[in-house]
Parts: structure tokens; sequence; C-alpha cells
């Protein structure tokens, strides 16, 4: 097995979790809306209190970021549960850590990224300054990437099960947390204008170590769902 | 089958199947599920050319014994091998052999037929004497390559499923009912892909309510 098919065939497996993406369009855009929706009635809910909304902002924009990442996770292997798409994968010949970690490449390209990008707007209602934004930006990139990764786990758990949902929460919000906490104090940090640079770190450290053991993780978790 | 079939046929099937000894053997396999017995001890060996079909009542396990043999359930107790290896042990070169097609077709009924193999060529140790379009000739469903497999029928969706047997160059085909939703002539297809894997050292083993037309020697059955 060369090295040049086995990137064809990570390439192949993204662009064809795109493809199924942009034609099952609707499901798509439920976690994007439900980010947008929930940021933007934070400030008409608290009211108009410039210094109360920079206050919570970053928090705001965590909450809903990590929330809509928990909706848009089970369906993240359930499609290819029920067409038989994963038993095929199981069966392929390639190492299937590299080929579970393109499916959730390309469940980020389409969950998480979107986020990143309507992030700075959503941000100017929260009364979030303009260098602020841009760590956050950085901190969303970093952090997004890692919570898609550790909900894979938690989703490749459940996935035949039938039992998603609120199970799916309550198994991946605990370790979503230490994500919640540096994202939203890096940009909390940033606003106040103090240094933020410790807790990029260490969302890069978890982002390491996402990246490192969740491929491995979501497979056996695989494998084990479909026993 | 007349000649000229015959001829397509042969023309249609990967012919470098390599003819190096393989061997498949099922050891002692037994399968317990909600703490009752599906099967025990189960025996068997499998050299090319050899084709196992395996019978029994629904919930009997067939569908378990031949996930079991893929490599995708464990067994209660006993080892399948492949060419004298464990297949949990070298799965790589096992998944390489191995064609698979269960009761879920295993396409995307978002994408068109071409675009469904399209992946498969990506993913399998291909064989490129056929085209993706010939392939589709082969399995009846030219006309239909850009129309989106969620308005194709049942019976054309495993037809698909049918066409990964064209595309892999895996000498062990398993298959769980290939002739489901398939109507006469799709009968007569799994029959001959399967007669000329089996003339060609290749071993299949399948599960199927009825019977389908195999001209092979090494027939067998196991009954659950």
């Amino acid at each position: 097995m060369s090295a040049n098919r086995l990137s064809r065939a990570l390439a192949a497996q993204l662009k064809r979790d795109l493809k199924v993406a942009y034609r099952g369009k609707s499901s798509v855009l439920n976690p994007i809306v439900f980010f947008i929706i929930v940021t933007s009635i934070f400030p008409m809910g608290i009211g108009p209190v410039p210094p109360l909304l920079t206050l919570i902002g970053p928090g705001v924009i965590w909450v809903s970021a990590l929330l809509a990442t928990l909706l848009a996770l089970e369906g993240l292997f359930q499609g290819d549960h029920d067409d038989g798409y994963l038993e095929q994968l199981l069966l392929s010949h390639y190492p299937l850590p590299l080929l579970v970690l393109a499916k959730v490449g390309s469940h980020w390209l389409i969950s998480g990224l979107p986020l990143v990008i309507v992030a700075p707007i959503l941000a100017l209602l929260l009364n979030i300054d303009l260098s602020a934004i841009c760590v956050m930006i950085l901190a969303l990139l970093i952090g997004t990437l890692t919570l898609s990764l550790v909900g894979a786990v938690g989703a490749a758990l459940l996935v035949g099960t039938g039992k998603g949902g609120l199970l799916l929460s309550l198994l991946v919000l605990p370790l979503y947390v230490p994500v919640l906490i540096f994202g939203a104090s890096a940009v909390g940090s940033a606003t106040k204008g103090i240094p933020f640079l410790g807790e990029l770190y260490a969302l890069g450290a978890l982002l390491a170590l996402a990246l490192t053991f969740a491929p491995i993780a979501i497979s056996a978790a695989l494998r084990a769902s479909l026993d | 089958m007349n000649s000229k079939e015959q001829r397509d046929l042969e023309n249609t099937l990967p012919d470098e199947i390599s003819r190096d000894d393989c061997k498949l053997e099922l050891i002692n396999i037994s399968c317990i599920k909600a703490e009752c017995e599906l099967f025990s001890s189960i025996d068997a060996e499998l050299q090319p050319g050899d084709n196992l079909q395996i019978e029994g009542i629904n919930g009997s396990g067939k569908t378990t014994l031949l996930r079991i043999i893929c490599g995708l359930t464990f067994p209660e107790s006993g080892e399948i091998r492949w060419n004298g290896a464990s297949i949990h042990k070298d799965r790589q070169s096992y998944n390489e052999d191995l064609v698979y097609v269960g009761h879920a077709h295993g396409i995307k009924p978002q994408l068109t037929p071409i675009e469904n193999l399209k992946i498969e060529q990506e993913f399998s140790t291909m064989d490129d004497s056929m085209t993706i379009e010939e392939i589709l000739d082969r399995v009846g469903l030219f006309q239909f390559r850009d129309h989106s497999c969620s308005t194709l029928s049942a019976g054309q969706c495993r037809r698909i499923a049918l066409a990964r047997l064209l595309m892999r160059r895996g000498r062990l085909w398993i298959l769980d009912e290939p002739c489901s939703n398939l109507d006469h002539s799709g009968f007569d297809l799994v029959g001959e892909l399967i007669s000329s894997h089996l003339a060609r050292g290749g071993i299949s083993i399948f599960v199927s309510h009825q019977p389908i037309p195999i001209s092979s020697h090494h027939a067998r059955a196991i009954r659950l």
C-alpha cells in the first residue's frame, strides 16, 4: 500500500462526505443556525448594557459553539451506519484511524468551520473588541477541532444503539469542559487586555492530545459498536 | 448461459486473481447471543474454487456467522484463519482479499451510481481491466449512472453493491443474501459472477434462501 494511494483514498473519503452533506442540505445547517440564534438573542434578553455584554460575551459564544457542536455530533456516524457504509469502512485495508480522521475532518469542515466564520459577526453584537475577536477566531479554530475529535469518540460508542441525544451529551460534556474553560478564558483575557497566550497554548496541547489519541479511540469504539 | 454471454463474462472479470494458494479455515466457531447459543462447533476448510452456502431458518445466525468470518464480530470461541494466520492478527492483508456484500448495500443514497463506485475505486485493491461505465453496464445500470441512488429501486441498489465484486481483486467473497430484491436476470447475474469467480480460483461464501444457479464442483453447505 503506497502513501500515494492512501492519501488519494483519504481525499476521496473527505470529498464524498462533503458531497453527501451538501446534497442533504437542511441537517447540515442546523448547528450553525442554532449557534446564530442562541448567540444573537442573548443581547436582547440581557439588555443593552455594553460592559456587561463584553463581560459575558466570550462565555456566551463558547457555550453556544459547544452546544452547536454537540447538536451536529449525532449524525456523524449514524448515516454511514444505516446504509452499511461503516461496515465497508471497517473492512477496508487502509488503517481505520486514518479513515476516521478524514471523516472527523469533513465533519469539522461542515459543522465546526462555519461557526468560526460567523463568530466574529456575532462577537460584534456582544461588544467584543477587534483585537479580542482575532484571539477568539484562533481559539475557536483550535477548540472546535478538539471538540469534533473528542465528540466523535462518544458518537462512535453510541452509533447503532439508537441512544444518541441525552446519553451522548452526558458522555461527551465532561470532556468538553476543559476546552470550554480555556477557550472562554483566552477570549476573556483578551477583552481585558491581560496576557492570553497561556490559554491558547493549553488549547493547543488539548488539540495535540486529541489528535493523537482520538482516532485510535474512535476506531476501537466503532469496532465495538458494530460487534 | 450461451457462449456469447460466457465470453462477455470472461471479459468482465479480472483474470488476475492470483492462483497462489489461499485457504480459509473456520475452526470450532461458536456464537452466543443474548444468552442463547446460536451455533457451535462449526468447522470448515475452503480452498481455491470452493463455495460454501450457509443455510438455516430466520434467526439461526447466518448473518452473524458471515460477520464473524469477515472479522466484524468476535465469536464466543474458535478462530478464523486466512492462509494459516488468524484474521484478527493480520487484518490488513485479509481485508485486501475480502469483498463483503452485506445486508445493507453500503452505498450512499445522496450520490449517483458512478460517484458511489468512484469512492469504491479509491478504496479497493483495484482491478483496472474495466472502467466504471463498463462495470455499470455489466450490472445493468448504465442508463441510470447519473441518477441519484435515492431514486433507484432496492434491486437496483443491490446491483450497485454487487458491482463492488467486479471492482476488487479479492479472492474471498462473502455475500449476505446477494439476490435479495433482484429480478430473474439478477439471479442469473449473481450466479454467473460467483461461478466465474470460483472458476478462476476464488472462494465464495454466501447466504441465500433461493437457489442460485452456480456451476461448481466444490459446492458445500452448512446448515445452522
